[in-house]
Order: C-alpha cells, then structure tokens, then sequence
C-alpha cells in the first residue's frame, strides 16, 4: 500500500486542472476583450449633434419658420423682416416685405402667407410679397391655411390678441364671433369646417362648422390657467396641442367619433414652455421652445426624445418647420436658425448612414448588442441547467424506485400461487415525462410553451414581473433538458451496486438518505462526463430561443446582419461568443470530474 | 446462553417466495439468545443468506415472523428504519460507500440516523475502528484498502450504531485466503466481548470454533442444529455429504 503518494499525486493532479480552467477562461476573455476596448477609443472620439447652426446675419428674434422644400424655407421676425433660403440655410435672402410690423407667423399651404401685429397679413404671389391686411385687426398670432387652390380660392384663419378670429374667403376678410376676449395664440383646421383655437389660461375653442360659431372645449384640471401656445389638427383621429411649462395635450377618442372634445394630459419631461409644435405624420411631432427645447417624438407623444445642438447659448425657440421626418428648420431668438436632415440625429449614430466596411469599426459597433446577447443566453442557460438538474435528480429517483400500489388484480405465478400486479405512479410519471420531451423536437417545444401555452390562458409573466419570451426560452430548455438529464442520472443510479443501497439501509437509512448520502453521491460522480455534453448541449441548443423572439447570442447575430449586412464577420463573431462559453464551462467540469474523483470508483479511478 | 433469558431474534416458520416463484426458505425457526454466536452453514443456494436477509428486513418475508426482542420486524406498524439500526449486517462484498473516507463511512449512521453531532460520531468512529485495528487507515478512501481492510472498516461501521445484534453475510468469502485471518480475529475479538451474533459462512473451522449453535440448511430448509459437536458427527447424510465436499476441497 502506497496510499500516502496516490493521495499527493492526486492533489497535483487537481492543481493542474485548475489550471486549465484558469487558462481557458483567460482565453475567452482573450477572444472576447480587445473587441470591448476597441469599443471605447472610437465611440469617444465622434461626438456632433444633429442640428447645425445656420443662422441669419441679423441677430433679431425670428418667430416662425415654414419649410417650402427639401431645403428652402421661409423665415419672419421683429421688424417685419423676411428671409428666404434656397440652400439649406447656408444662404439667407432678405425678402422685401413693405412693413415694418412684428411678423409672428409664416405658414406654406400651396401659398406662403405670414402675418404678424395690427392686423398685419402678406401673401406671397410670383415671389413677391402682397399686402393683404387685416384694416383695423389686432396683432395677428397665428394662422392657418385650409384650403388653397387659387389666389381667389382659398380659406385663411387668424387667431390674435382680444380673441379675435378672421376668415379670409379669397378676397375679402370677415370677423368670426369666438366668443372670448382673452389673447388666442394658436389655431388650426384640419378641413374647411373642423378646427381648434387654444389661448391665454387653458382656453381652447372648438368649431365644427367653418368658424361660424365656436364652443369652449374643457381642458384637464392640471392645465390650471397655464397659456396654451400652439395646435396641431393633425389628422381625423389625432390633435396636439402644447404651451407654458411644459404642458402637453393630446386629444382622447380614437376614430368614429369628432375629437378635440376630450384631452388628456401626456408628461412632456419639460418644463421650458413649448411655443410651436409640428407633426411630420401621424405619431411624429416635433416641438420647440424656450431654453434650447428641442424634442421629438414619434409615437405620439408616449415618449419624448431630448434633441440638442451644439451651442452654449440659451435660445428660446419660437418656430419650428419641417419638410419631412428627418429635413427641416428650427427658429429663435438673436437670429438663430437650425437645420437638419437627420432627423435631429447625430448622423454618425444613424444606422442609416452607417457604412460597416472596416473589421475593427464593425466590432466595435456591434460589441455591445453581443455582449447583451451573451449575457442573455448566460442568464438563460443557467438557470435551465439549474431546472435541468433538479428535475432529472428527481425523475430520475422516481424512475429507479421501488415504491408499488397494489392492483386488486391478480395473476397466476410460474411456480404455483398468485401475485397482484404492482404499479408505481412515481416511474409511471418520470417515463411519461421523458418520453414526451425526448421524442419531440425542441424547436416545436419552444413554440408550444411561448405561442401556446398564451392562449389557455397560461401567465408566464407571473403578473408582469418578467420578459415572456425570456420565462418561455428557460422553461423550454429546463424541461427539455430535465428529460435527458434523468435518463443520464438514471444510468448512473443504475450503474451503482444494489449492495450500496441494502448497506446504506441496513445502518438504518431511509431510502432517501440512502439515495442523498450514499447513491447520488456516487452516481453524480460516474455522469460528470455525459452530464457535461448535456450542459454544453443545452447552451448550444439554447440558440433556439432566438425563434421565439428573445433577444439572445443568435438573434442579436440576425439583428447585426440587419443593420450591417456582413454576415461573415457577424457568424464570425457569434461562433466566437459560444465557443467562449462551452468551452469554458467544458474545462470547468473537466475540472469538476478530476476534483470530484475518488480512489476506486469507477475505472481509471487511482490515476 | 442460559433458556430462562428471552431470545434477542426469534424467527418462526419464516417462508421466502421470490416474485420469479423461486421457493427459497421453507418454514425456518429458530432462536437466537443474548451473546449466543449462531453460525448457520449450508451449500450455495441453500437459503442462508436469504434468512439474514430477511432477520433485518432488506427481503421481505412471504410468510411467518421475526421478532427483535418484543418486536415484530415484519409487522407493517414497525418503523423498520429504526429496527435496522439495531441490527449490523456485514456483507460478502463489504459494500462500503466508495465516496466517503474510512472516517466518515463509520459516522454515516451516527450523524444521519442517531441524529449526533460531527465530534461525537467522530469519537465512536475512532474507537471501534481501533477496536477492528483500522486506527492508521481512517482518512483513506475505500478504494485504496485491501479487501481484509475493507471487511474490518465494514465491522467497524455496524458496530459503530451499537447493534443488539450483528448479522454476517459469508464475511470472508470474497477475501483472498492471507486476508481471511484478519478478519476473523476481528470478529472473534467481538465475541470475546460478548456479541450477539448470526454468521453465515464457508468456514466450518471457524464455525466450529466460535459458534454457540450450529444451523445446517439445505434446500431453503433447517436440515440439522446443534451444538458445535454436530460437525465432528453430524447426523444426517445430506450434512455429512456437505462436511466430505468442503473437507475435499
């Protein structure tokens, strides 16, 4: 017996696995890091906004823009000053507007019009500016155009100080009665006959009938008195309307009936005062106003994205207008104007823009959406291996258990007498359970449990605490697993001598301490090796989640190859990413075996 | 063995059916009483370890009773569990749990069943393992002892639950013939201190040496008891039979 330098040569044994573990690792890390850094350096260096400064030379306040085309615009301001660009705003003209009143509004609807105090209004005919005034009008603080088709065609609204409201027929200018005498800052029509004025202290107006008479329409209790400053009749379903400290509103109701009657405030996230909205299609709004207020947003007003541009200066934006989602113009005081063609967005995060030509750029862009992806399919595959395990620990004692309910049945014996059939619930179960998720395809499990199981009426949310699909891949790939793991597990309780058991018994334990301190022990030892592919089976199977929509290794793969188109370089990666995975979970049960092994059990037990 | 005592183990008309239809015991009783080594002998196949295997339980009986003192083992009311950890058994093939240290193999049953603490379980375990003088061994695993060391370390781990009675299933005949000595110093060591016993073995020498009372069965019955004369003029023919075969071999 030489039992003292086994045990030694063992313990060196263990050190020098733990050292391939420690090395395996560090390999992952390896593949996996240098892309991390590289991520940094790049992403730090560019840092522009999307709206460029594109100011006039006369640093008066400006207080309404309207987008003529994909890059020519109107502006008004103090004095009665006009300019026109034709280029982006890299040049400004100044228009001739033969008065020197405030112009507060400037609206294009097959003609530009901009208006402005007592009573002020131009139409802008062959590029010149006529005079079309309002005698004896009020300072005139918003427009809107319903209908043009010619010059003696047309439909105008004004809203301004006192109330008043005008109609302009096509040639000659009447009075509506709005019914109020407080201050209306803006209105706006979405047809001839509907439209809504909003004003001083909450107010807002309602018409439906061309203007011929107008109704006060209740705004939310929190309003209070605040001032409304714009409307935007957006289309049949939807109207906005936006003013002091942030306030917000949005029409409730969806189609069917008349809206404008019911809003609802939406939190803006500000509390600059908003003077001027704009929606570049349904769900698309954008806002502008006092301290720098830039924001977007495009599910109609759920949430808001914060817009800037870079400058330290605090402008009040008065205006905005815009020629589609993404080009269009922002107005303010000192002369400010601000342009942009990427939807407000640094164009150098804009995917659309984004060319992935170089290997290192590539990476270093898409590291972060891997990184998620592995950390999702680490966080899922742990904890099916967890469900795995302990459901095939206990299936498989269920499997080799002698437990029996008698049958009242009976049958004859070989050698004479008569026995009743026994039959066990435990094993009958545990072979049902395999033989199930054994026999059917993974994939088609997925599915059973994300898209099936939701119409019986099965919350896998648990009450809205977690992802679905996220709850679905784990229960998918535990119970799954769980099958193939008892049938390991089984073999190795099998493969333990029925001695072991009637030993464990015969110093008085239960059956399941017998099972939990003498088998188990020993058959866990003898499946480390099938166990293992089992885990390394399941991370590699655990890419099927992808199908069910979560966002794992492999879909954010798919999602890559959508923004960039460079599948190589993507499955590259990934193959990358799982290996790193497997093969440091294979080298730790590698390790897990040789650390767990005893002197003679099994073969090549005493090396 | 004085009769005025009560028996520790009595089993009456014990009957053994195996599921296959295989009748393996057929109506054995017999007594065993406080300190009395009882050596049951027989060929291959005669039912003997089918008998100690009944006496704690790991086969049930078809028919019949075992009694543990006042005890029904057999009885469906009795904790069976506990009935167990009353009664050693030492097996032919040892079966000690390979993935447990000598140490811990003997404190298996003191910490799990008796409900001891580490230190306790731990002072028992060293004492009866000196006892069966495995003093030296108590921090290998099984599976670096040699098979003598492995059936001492076996005895050590029943005698540590402090058994009413201990039962040996063939002890010896797995060991090869050096080792068997060992052994049996170990057990006869047990019955100098006055051990209950019930040994099924080939070894009629030590049958004869250590037995109270000697049991031959044949085909799943009692052919012939007695005292341990019964070997130098055994009676009937069949046991006579049986002695010639193993003194040829």
């Amino acid at each position: 017996m030489s039992s003292p330098s086994i045990i030694e040569d063992a313990s060196q044994r263990v050190d020098r696995t733990k050292l391939v573990v420690i090395i395996s690792i560090f390999v992952s890390f390896l593949i996996l890091i240098p892309l991390g850094f590289s991520q940094e350096l790049a992403l730090g260096s560019e840092d522009t906004n999307g709206w460029v400064i594109v100011s006039v030379s006369d640093r008066v306040s400006l207080n309404s823009v309207a987008a003529l085309d994909y890059d020519s615009a109107l502006v008004v301001g103090e004095g009665g000053r006009i300019f026109y660009t034709n280029s982006s705003g890299s040049n400004w003209t100044q228009e001739l507007s033969g008065s020197t009143n405030d112009l507060n509004i400037v609206e294009f609807g097959g003609i530009s019009i901009a208006a402005g105090d007592s009573g002020t209004v131009l139409f802008r005919e062959e590029r010149v500016w006529v005079d079309h005034s309002i005698e004896s009008g009020n300072n005139i603080l918003d427009i809107s155009i319903s209908n043009y088709d010619t010059l003696s065609q047309m439909t105008v609204f004004t809203a301004g100080r006192g109330g008043e409201i005008w109609k302009y027929n096509g040639t000659n200018w009447t009075q509506l009665p709005s019914g109020v005498s407080s201050d209306l800052y803006g209105i706006d029509f979405l047809d001839q006959n509907q439209g809504i004025a909003v004003g001083a202290g909450g107010l807002i107006l309602g018409t439906e009938d061309g203007g011929i008479s107008w109704a006060p329409r209740d705004a939310p209790e929190d309003v209070g008195d605040s001032n409304l400053y714009c409307v935007d009749f957006t289309s049949p379903i939807r109207a906005f309307i936006a003013g002091e400290k942030g306030t917000f509103l949005r029409s409730s109701g969806t189609s069917g009936s008349l809206i404008g009657y019911d809003w609802i405030t939406w939190d803006s996230g500000t509390n600059s005062t908003i003077r001027s909205i704009y929606s570049s299609s349904i769900n698309k709004l954008w806002i502008a106003g006092d301290d720098n207020l830039i924001l977007l947003t495009k599910d109609g007003g759920a949430t808001f994205n914060n817009q800037s541009y870079p400058s330290d200066l605090s402008v009040d934006l008065a205006g905005v207008g815009m020629y589609d989602g993404f080009k269009g113009f922002l107005v303010g005081n000192e002369g400010t104007v601000l342009y942009t063609n990427t939807e407000g967005v640094d164009p150098t995060l804009a995917p659309t823009v984004q060319i992935y030509d170089d290997f290192w750029e590539f990476t270093t862009l898409m590291y972060p959406l891997l990184v998620t992806g592995l950390k999702a399919t680490v966080k899922i595959i742990g904890y099916a291996i967890t469900i795995g395990f302990s459901i095939g620990v206990t299936l498989a004692i269920f499997k080799t258990s002698q437990f029996g309910l008698r049958l009242p049945i009976l049958l004859p014996m070989e050698g004479g007498g008569w026995s009743s059939i026994k039959f066990n619930p435990f094993k009958l179960f545990a072979t049902l359970y395999t033989d199930v998720f054994r026999n059917t395809p993974l994939l088609v499990q997925f599915l059973f449990i994300h898209f099936g199981l939701v119409e019986i009426g099965v919350d896998l949310t648990f009450d809205g605490n977690f992802h679905r699909a996220y709850v679905s891949a784990i229960m998918a790939l535990g119970l799954n697993s769980g099958a193939y793991q008892t049938e390991i597990i089984r073999s190795g309780i099998q493969a333990i001598p029925s001695g072991q058991m009637e030993a464990g018994r015969s110093i008085g334990l239960t059956y399941i301490q017998s099972m939990r301190f003498v088998i188990l022990p020993q058959a866990i030892r003898i499946v480390i090796p099938p166990l293992g592919n089992e885990f390394i089976n399941l991370v590699l199977n655990s890419s099927l989640a992808s199908a069910i929509g979560y966002s794992e290794l492999t879909r954010q793969g798919k999602l890559i190859i959508g923004i960039t188109f460079r599948t190589f370089w993507t499955w590259s990666l990934v193959l990358m990413f799982y290996f790193s995975i497997t093969y440091t979970l294979s080298n730790i049960l590698k390790y897990l075996e040789k650390r767990l092994k005893v002197p003679g059990l099994g073969l090549g037990g005493e090396d | 063995m004085t009769d005025e005592e009560s028996p520790v183990i009595q089993v009456k008309n014990l009957e053994k059916i195996y599921s296959g239809g295989v009748h393996a015991v057929k109506d054995v009783s017999f007594d065993v009483f406080p300190k009395q080594v009882v050596v049951i002998i027989g060929s291959s196949g005669s039912g003997k370890s089918t008998v100690l295997r009944c006496i704690n339980c790991l086969i049930e009986p078809t028919e019949g009773e075992i009694h543990l003192e006042d005890v029904q083992i057999n009885s469906p009311s009795t904790d069976i569990n506990e009935i167990r950890s009353e009664i050693g058994m030492v097996f032919q093939s040892f079966e000690l749990f390979m993935h447990l240290k000598v140490l811990d193999n003997v404190t298996l049953g003191l910490t799990k069943v008796r409900g001891y603490s580490k230190e306790k379980a731990d002072g028992i375990a060293r004492v009866v393992l000196a006892k069966v003088d495995m003093s030296d061994k108590v921090d290998v695993y099984p599976g670096q002892l040699s098979g003598g060391q492995k059936q001492r370390v076996a005895i050590a781990r029943s005698l540590a639950m402090n058994p009413k009675v201990m039962l040996f299933d063939e002890p010896t005949s797995a060991l090869d013939p050096e080792l068997v000595g060992s052994v049996l110093e170990s057990i006869k060591s047990l019955v100098a201190e006055g051990m209950t016993m019930v040994i099924v073995t080939h070894e009629i020498g030590f049958a004869k040496e250590v037995g109270d009372w000697i049991i031959y069965m044949d085909e799943g019955q009692v052919v012939e008891s007695g005292t341990p004369d019964m070997i130098t003029n055994p009676k009937t023919e069949r046991m006579k039979k049986f002695l010639g075969q193993i003194l040829e071999a």
